[in-house]
């Protein structure tokens, strides 16, 4: 169901490498609240929904965030582009290196790999939604974290549009809940799930 | 023992635990403005079309919708 | 070529209009039924589809919907600089 153009969401231009934020700032490509989680969390979802308006959201925000990892990716190649091995050595980068030279790999900042366990996907509307509203908040707060960090404008601006993307998706989902709950009796909400028993 | 309790000036008679009475402010009425909505369970209003912003802004702010438009300010922000 | 148009400014505006495009999808999934959002959709997709068609002709193709008009004699699909890279943006 994909595909692609050849440009980035939002350019990312940096003339400047830096390996010691390449490696705060990859955690947003395979860390836990970033952007292949957020992918891979939305259209895992998506396939038991039983309604059109989510089913659509959750698969057109699961493409876009294809898109924010890629940007990301940019970043982090753009910040450790031609090091020298005496660069790498001094920024500590040293021990992302050893294991995949300059090549980008999904991992937290803290080294731990991409997992599955990141996500879930639970198979219940009302359920999924408030997974993927926090999810967008952790990645704001995430971004947040970076903007406090990271002083090369270069950097901040393509992370600053990254972090209004989840806010604006936090709205969507909001709206998804409200659509399912509308389909549901408020009497009750959680009498049973419209995915599975309906 | 069977003067623990009147030694105990926040425990009152009869097994009930209510609030250590230490706060500075006085208990207000709390307007809930989502009166009326089911209990147990959250709720994230609706967005209607307006104060869209055109092409070149909305792509450098990261949204069309002005409302939507909520940048990170960071320490000294807080209104107090 | 006279009159031919600056390149980075061409894909600046595809930018744009394709940001403005993807922001109203996300609001119309939601709001089906929002004549506003939707007119305001047509106007930018209208826009947008026919700055990539103009794009490929000058410049090689951004969609593979658009690569016709490049590609007969060679698979300029593959051309650098890809987007990650500099120049790239």
């Amino acid at each position: 169901m994909w595909n692609y153009e050849k440009r980035l969401q939002y350019p990312v231009k940096i003339t400047q490498t830096n390996p010691q934020i390449a490696q705060i700032i990859i955690t947003q490509y395979g860390g836990p609240d970033g952007e292949l989680g957020a992918s891979m969390r939305y259209l895992s979802q998506r396939y038991t929904t039983p309604y059109k308006e989510v089913a659509g959201l959750l698969t057109d925000v699961g493409t876009e965030e294809l898109a924010h990892l890629e940007m990301i990716c940019a970043i982090v190649y753009q910040l450790t582009k031609d090091l020298t091995p005496e660069e790498i050595q001094r920024s500590g980068f040293d021990k992302y290196y050893v294991d995949h030279t300059l090549g980008l790999y999904p991992q937290a900042a803290s080294g731990t790999a991409w997992t599955a366990s990141y996500i879930q996907s639970k198979g219940d509307p009302i359920t999924d939604l408030h997974e993927d509203l926090a999810a967008e908040q952790k990645a704001r707060t995430t971004y947040d974290n970076i903007l406090r960090l990271v002083k090369d404008p270069e950097v901040c601006d393509p992370i600053r549009f990254l972090r209004e993307r989840e806010i604006v998706h936090y709205q969507r989902f909001g709206e998804c809940l409200r659509i399912v709950q509308d389909n549901l009796d408020s009497e009750n909400f959680f009498a049973f799930n419209p995915s599975f028993d309906a | 023992m069977s003067n623990y309790r009147s030694n105990n000036m926040h425990r009152p008679q009869g097994g009930y635990r209510s609030p250590m009475h230490h706060m500075t402010e006085p208990c207000y009425g709390r307007k809930d403005h989502l009166e009326g909505m089911t209990i147990a369970m959250a709720y994230v209003p609706w967005q209607s079309w307006r104060d869209v912003y055109d092409p070149a802004k909305g792509l450098s702010r990261g949204t069309i919708f002005k409302e939507l438009d909520k940048p990170f300010l960071g320490k000294g922000a807080m209104k107090r | 070529m006279n009159n031919q148009p600056n390149r980075r400014e061409m894909l600046n505006t595809i930018n744009e209009l394709s940001f403005s495009v993807l922001d109203i999808q996300l609001f119309l999934d939601t709001h089906p039924c929002d004549e506003d959002a939707l007119a305001y959709f047509q106007e930018c997709s209208n826009a947008r589809n026919q700055a990539l068609k103009e794009y490929a002709q000058y410049y090689g193709p951004l969609t593979i919907d658009t690569a016709t008009a490049s590609c007969s004699e060679r698979w300029s699909w593959i051309n650098d600089p890809w987007p990650w890279q500099e120049g790239g943006c």
